[in-house]
C-alpha cells in the first residue's frame, strides 16, 4: 500500500504539474500562431491562457526552488552524486537554454512584425477617406433638408391658435421620400400637433435637450442622428417665427431617412473604420500581451528545461549514488545491503554486477568468520588445556618476547598473573633477578640450541629453593612465531625432595641395622673388660680402664641414640591423626623446658585450638622439640633463648590453614641450611645429627602441611610450619 | 528593438501601477442616493459624478466600447443579508461618421446619441431605478451603491493595463445608505 500510495503521490506532484505546464505551453503556442491568422480569436481563451501559465509558473518555480535548494544541501554534505547531478544540471541548462533564448527573441520579432503588417497607411487614409465623404454626403443632406424644412415654416402660421390647420399643413407637407415626419412643439418640447407617413407609427420621439436647446439659441439644429442597427436619420429643428412678444415660441421638427442603399454603405464604412481604428488603438497592447504571452512562455521552458535537467540528472545520478552509499555501508562492514536494479541498462548491469560482489564478499565474509571463530574456539581450547596443566608453558618468538604463559607457569614461578604477558625474557630478569637461570637457559637454547632439549635448574626464590624439569621445542617455521619456543616446565622440587628423601632414608636405615647389631656386642664387651680386669689391675690401670671403657660405653650410646635417630628418620609414616588442641600441647612443651634451669624464655601467642585441626600429637610434639632444641642449642652458653611462638589461622589456596611461626633472636641459619634447608646431615652443630629440621619436614609433610625458613631482617631464625584445618560443617 | 519596447513598456505599466497615484481629475463619485419606497418596490434616485480619463476618452474615439455599470444592493440591516441587488450596465460607443457619442442601457431598446462626451454623461447623472423588492418587513436596511466602469468588458489586450493603470482606475466604490421601512 506505502508503495501504491508512493507511486500515487510521485504522479501528483511530478507528472500532473509537468503535463499541466505542457498542455499550458501547448495552448500558448497555438495561441501565438494564430495570431497570423485573426486577432479575434485571441481574445476569448487570453486570461485563461494567462492565468494557467502564470499558475504553471509558480507550480514549476516552487517545484525547481525546493529541488534546487535540496540539490545545494546535498553539495554542500558532499552527498554522493551531488556533485555529479549539479553538473549535469548545469550541463543540460547550457545545452538547452541557447536554442530557446534564439526562438525566443525570433518568434517576438516576427510577432511584432506581424501585427505591424496589419496596420497600412493607405488602408488607413482609404477608410479616412470613405468616412469623410460619408460625412460630406450627410453634411450636404443635411444641408438640403434643412433648407427645405426653412420653407416649410414659414408655412406654418400662428399654430397655438389653429392646431387642425397646422395638422392638416404637416399632413400635406409629409411624404415617403421625406420628411418622413413632422411635428410642431412647444419650447420645452411638449407636442402640439404632427403627422407622421405612416400612420399607425408611435407619437414623435421627443428631441434630446442639447438639440432643443441649441434649436431654441442658434434658431435651428440639424444633425444626422443614428438610430437602431447603424440606421440614420437627420433631425431638423427649426424655430417658427415668434407671434406672441415675450412668448417662447413654437418648433418644427422634421425627420428625413437616408436612402437605404446610402445608409447601408455609410454603416459598412462606418463600421470598417471603426474596427480599423479599434484595431489600431490596441495594437501596441496586442504586441505587449503577446510579448508576454511569449516571455511566459520562454520562462515555462526555461523552467521545463530546468526541471527536466534535474529529472533527467536524477535518474541517472541515482543509481551512481546508491553505488557510492552502498560502497560505504560495505565499507563500514554492512555486507547485507543490497541495491534494487531499477533499469536494463548498463547502470543496471552495473548495480547487479556490484549486488554479486556484495554477495561474494558476504560469503568471504562469512567463511572468514568460520575460520576466525574456529581459530577463536582452538585458541580458547588451548588456553583451557594450557591452564588445566600443571606444568608451567611458555611461549615465545624468536626475540624471546613471551607471547603466551599459562597459569600454572606464573603460579610455579611464583609471579603474578599476567607477569609474563607481552614482555620480553630480559624485562622480566630485571623483574624478577631469581629467574635469570631460566632466562639465561632459555635464550641460550632459542636460535642455536637443539631443537628439543631438557634441563634441571634451580632457582633461588626467596628462602626457598624452585628446582625445575625444563623442556623446551623450537616451533616449526610452518607455524607462527617461526623461530621461537615452547617451554615447558615442573615443578620438581618436591620429587626431588622426595627422591633425596626417599635415599636418604634408605641410607639411615642400612646405616642404623649395619650400625646397631654391632653397638650391643661393644657395650657389652667394654662392660666386661671392666668387670674382668678392673679387680686385676692396678690402680692407674684400673682407673685408665674405667675412663676407656666408660668413653667406649657413652660412645657406644651416643651411637645407639644416632642410629634410633637414623631409625625414627626412614621409618615410615605410621600417624595416628586425631583432634588435638595445639595451643595446649605448645604449652606442654613449652612447660619442659621452662623446668630445666630456665635456658628458655618463650613469648606465646597462640589461637585457641583451633577446632578442626586433627594431627598425631606425638609427632607434632617431637617437632616441636626439634626446633625449640635448635633455638635454644644455637645461644651462647650462659644465655637464654628468647623464643616467640605464635599461631594464627590464615586462608590460603582456597582452604583454611594453621600457621605457627617460632622465631628466635639468635644467630639464625647458617647459609649453608638455607640453601639446602631440609637436607638431612646438614647440621651447624658440633654434635648435632643433622637430622632435627629434616625429620621435622618429614612430620610436617606427611600432616599435609609445609615448613620453611628464613632469617628474619631483624635477626635470628624463624620457622614456619603451616597444617590444614578442617573446615566447621 | 520594437518588442524590446514593447517588453518596457509592459513594464512601466507595471511599474506605474504599482506607483503613487497622482491627482486626478477624472473618476465616478456617487453624490446623494434618495429612496422612496413604492408598492413592492423601491424608487432609488442615484445622483453621481462622472469624468472620464483622457485615456479612456481616447479609447471610446478609437473604436472601444465603455461599459458603465451602476450596482445596488439592498441589505438587511439587522443580519446584513442581500435582500435585492440590481445592476445597470450603460454602454458609451463612438459614432465616428456621425461624430455622435451613443448610449444604450443593456437590456432596453432605447438609444441616444450625444454630440458632447459631456452631455452623454451628463444624461446618466442622475438615474432613477426601480427595484422590485417585493414586501418589505419593517426595519432599518441599508442600500449599497456604487458605479464603476467595467474594465472586464474591455477588449482582453487592454484588461491586463487597465488592470494596473490609474488611468482606467474609475471606481466610486461602495457607498452606504441606510433607510427605515415603516409600517
Amino acid at each position: 500500500m506505502a508503495f501504491r500510495n508512493k507511486r500515487v503521490r510521485r504522479f501528483a506532484l511530478r507528472v500532473i504539474p509537468v503535463a499541466l505546464a505542457l498542455v499550458v505551453l501547448f495552448v500558448s503556442l497555438i495561441l501565438v500562431s494564430n495570431v497570423q491568422q485573426d486577432a479575434s480569436g485571441f481574445s476569448q481563451p487570453y486570461v485563461w491562457v494567462l492565468v494557467l501559465t502564470i499558475f504553471a509558473l509558480l507550480v514549476l518555480s516552487a517545484a525547481i526552488f525546493h529541488r534546487v535548494i535540496t540539490l545545494a544541501k546535498k553539495v554542500r554534505e558532499h552527498a554522493p552524486g551531488a556533485m555529479l547531478s549539479a553538473r549535469w544540471v548545469r550541463y543540460f541548462l547550457a545545452l538547452s537554454l541557447p536554442p530557446v533564448l534564439i526562438v525566443y527573441f525570433f518568434s517576438a520579432y516576427f510577432l511584432t512584425q506581424t501585427v505591424d503588417s496589419w496596420f497600412d497607411v493607405g488602408v488607413e487614409a482609404a477608410l479616412a477617406d470613405s468616412l469623410e465623404l460619408g460625412q460630406q454626403f450627410l453634411a450636404n443632406r443635411t444641408l438640403e433638408v434643412r433648407n427645405q424644412v426653412r420653407r416649410l415654416s414659414r408655412e406654418i402660421e400662428n399654430p397655438g391658435n389653429d392646431v387642425d390647420a397646422v395638422r392638416r399643413a404637416l399632413l400635406a407637407n409629409v411624404s415617403s421620400a421625406g420628411p418622413l415626419e413632422l411635428s410642431v412643439m412647444e419650447a420645452d418640447g411638449r407636442m402640439i400637433a404632427s403627422a407622421n407617413i405612416n400612420m399607425l407609427a408611435d407619437l414623435p420621439e421627443r428631441p434630446g435637450d442639447y438639440a432643443l436647446l441649441q434649436a431654441l439659441d442658434r434658431g435651428e439644429y440639424a444633425a444626422a442622428e443614428p438610430v437602431a442597427d447603424g440606421i440614420l436619420r437627420i433631425r431638423v429643428i427649426q424655430r417658427l417665427p415668434l407671434n406672441i412678444p415675450g412668448g417662447q415660441g413654437y418648433l418644427l421638427q422634421a425627420i428625413y431617412p437616408l436612402p437605404e442603399s446610402i445608409t447601408t454603405l455609410a454603416s459598412q464604412i462606418e463600421k470598417e473604420y471603426h474596427r480599423y481604428q479599434n484595431l489600431s488603438y490596441l495594437r501596441e497592447p496586442l504586441k505587449q500581451s503577446f510579448i508576454l504571452i511569449l516571455s511566459l512562455v520562454l520562462l515555462l521552458t526555461v523552467l521545463l528545461a530546468i526541471l527536466a535537467a534535474l529529472n533527467v540528472s536524477r535518474k541517472m545520478v541515482t543509481p551512481i549514488s546508491k553505488l557510492a552509499q552502498a560502497t560505504r555501508e560495505i565499507a563500514a562492514g554492512d555486507l547485507t545491503y543490497e541495491i534494487q536494479a531499477e533499469t536494463r541498462d548498463e547502470l543496471g548491469f552495473l548495480v547487479q554486477s556490484f549486488n554479486e560482489m556484495t554477495e561474494a564478499l558476504t560469503r568471504a565474509s562469512q567463511e572468514a568468520e568460520h575460520s576466525r571463530a574456529q581459530l577463536q574456539s582452538q585458541s580458547e581450547y588451548l588456553e583451557t588445556v594450557l591452564g588445566g596443566l600443571t606444568a608451567g608453558v611458555l611461549t615465545l618468538d624468536n626475540n624471546q618476547k613471551v607471547v603466551t604463559a599459562n597459569a600454572a607457569a606464573e603460579e610455579i614461578l611464583g609471579m603474578p598473573s599476567g607477569f609474563f604477558a607481552g614482555q620480553s625474557l630480559s624485562e622480566r630478569a630485571e623483574a624478577a633477578p631469581y629467574l635469570a637461570p631460566l632466562v639465561e637457559l632459555i635464550r641460550q637454547q632459542i636460535g642455536r640450541g637443539p631443537a628439543e632439549w631438557q634441563r634441571e635448574i634451580r632457582l633461588q626464590a626467596h628462602a626457598q629453593t624452585l628446582v625445575l624439569l625444563v623442556r623446551g621445542s623450537r616451533l616449526d617455521k610452518k607455524i607462527s612465531y617461526a623461530g621461537g619456543m615452547v617451554v615447558v616446565f615442573d615443578d620438581v622440587t618436591m620429587l626431588n625432595q622426595a627422591q633425596r628423601e626417599a635415599a636418604w632414608a634408605e641410607v639411615a636405615r642400612r646405616l642404623a641395622h649395619e650400625v646397631r647389631n654391632p653397638l650391643t656386642p661393644i657395650r657389652l664387651a667394654a662392660e666386661r673388660l671392666r668387670m674382668k680386669l678392673k679387680n686385676k689391675l692396678g690402680e692407674e690401670d684400673g682407673n685408665m680402664l674405667e675412663r676407656a671403657t666408660g668413653t667406649i660405653v657413652s660412645q657406644v650410646e651416643a651411637l645407639r641414640s644416632l642410629v634410633d635417630a637414623f631409625g625414627d628418620y626412614a621409618q615410615g609414616p605410621q600417624l595416628e591423626r586425631l583432634p588435638m588442641a595445639l595451643d595446649q600441647l605448645i604449652k606442654d612443651v613449652v612447660a619442659l623446658y621452662q623446668h630445666e634451669e630456665q635456658r628458655v624464655n618463650f613469648h606465646l601467642k597462640l589461637v585457641n585450638g583451633p577446632p578442626g585441626l586433627s594431627a598425631d600429637s606425638g609427632q607434632i610434639r617431637q617437632l616441636l622439640h626439634n626446633l625449640v632444641v635448635n633455638s635454644s642449642e644455637a645461644v651462647a652458653d650462659g644465655e637464654k633463648a628468647e623464643v616467640h611462638i605464635r599461631t594464627r589461622l590464615i586462608n590460603q589456596a582456597g582452604r583454611k590453614w594453621l600457621e605457627v611461626e617460632l622465631s628466635d633472636r639468635g644467630p639464625g641459619y647458617p647459609r649453608a641450611v638455607l640453601e639446602k634447608p631440609f637436607e638431612p646431615y646438614m647440621t651447624f652443630k658440633a654434635n648435632g645429627s643433622g637430622l632435627g629440621l629434616a625429620i621435622c619436614r618429614k612430620i610436617v609433610a606427611e600432616h599435609d602441611g609445609r615448613i620453611t625458613i628464613h632469617n628474619p631482617a631483624i635477626g635470628g631464625a624463624c620457622t614456619t610450619i603451616i597444617l590444614p584445618v578442617e573446615m566447621a560443617a | 528593438m520594437r518588442f524590446c519596447a514593447s517588453l518596457l513598456s509592459l513594464l512601466l505599466i507595471f511599474l506605474v501601477g504599482c506607483g503613487q497615484k497622482d491627482i486626478v481629475d477624472y473618476g465616478f463619485a456617487i453624490g446623494s442616493v434618495s429612496i422612496n419606497q413604492a408598492y413592492q418596490s423601491l424608487n432609488i434616485h442615484v445622483q453621481q459624478d462622472l469624468q472620464l480619463s483622457q485615456q479612456a476618452q481616447e479609447a471610446l474615439e478609437h473604436g472601444v466600447t465603455l461599459i458603465i455599470m451602476l450596482e445596488l444592493e439592498l441589505h438587511n440591516d439587522n443580519n446584513m443579508m442581500v435582500v435585492r441587488k440590481e445592476n445597470r450596465r450603460y454602454q458609451l460607443r463612438y459614432l465616428p461618421l456621425s461624430e455622435r457619442y451613443q448610449l444604450a442601457e443593456e437590456d432596453a431598446d432605447e438609444l441616444r446619441a450625444f454630440s458632447r462626451l459631456r452631455h452623454l454623461l451628463a444624461s446618466i447623472d442622475d438615474l432613477n431605478v426601480q427595484m422590485m423588492t417585493g414586501p418589505l418587513l419593517p426595519g432599518s436596511y441599508e442600500l449599497r451603491a456604487r458605479i464603476h466602469l467595467d474594465e472586464s468588458r474591455l477588449p482582453t489586450p487592454m484588461q491586463l493595463p487597465a488592470w494596473f493603470s490609474p488611468q482606467w482606475q474609475h471606481d466610486s466604490e461602495w457607498s452606504v445608505w441606510p433607510f427605515e421601512i415603516s409600517v
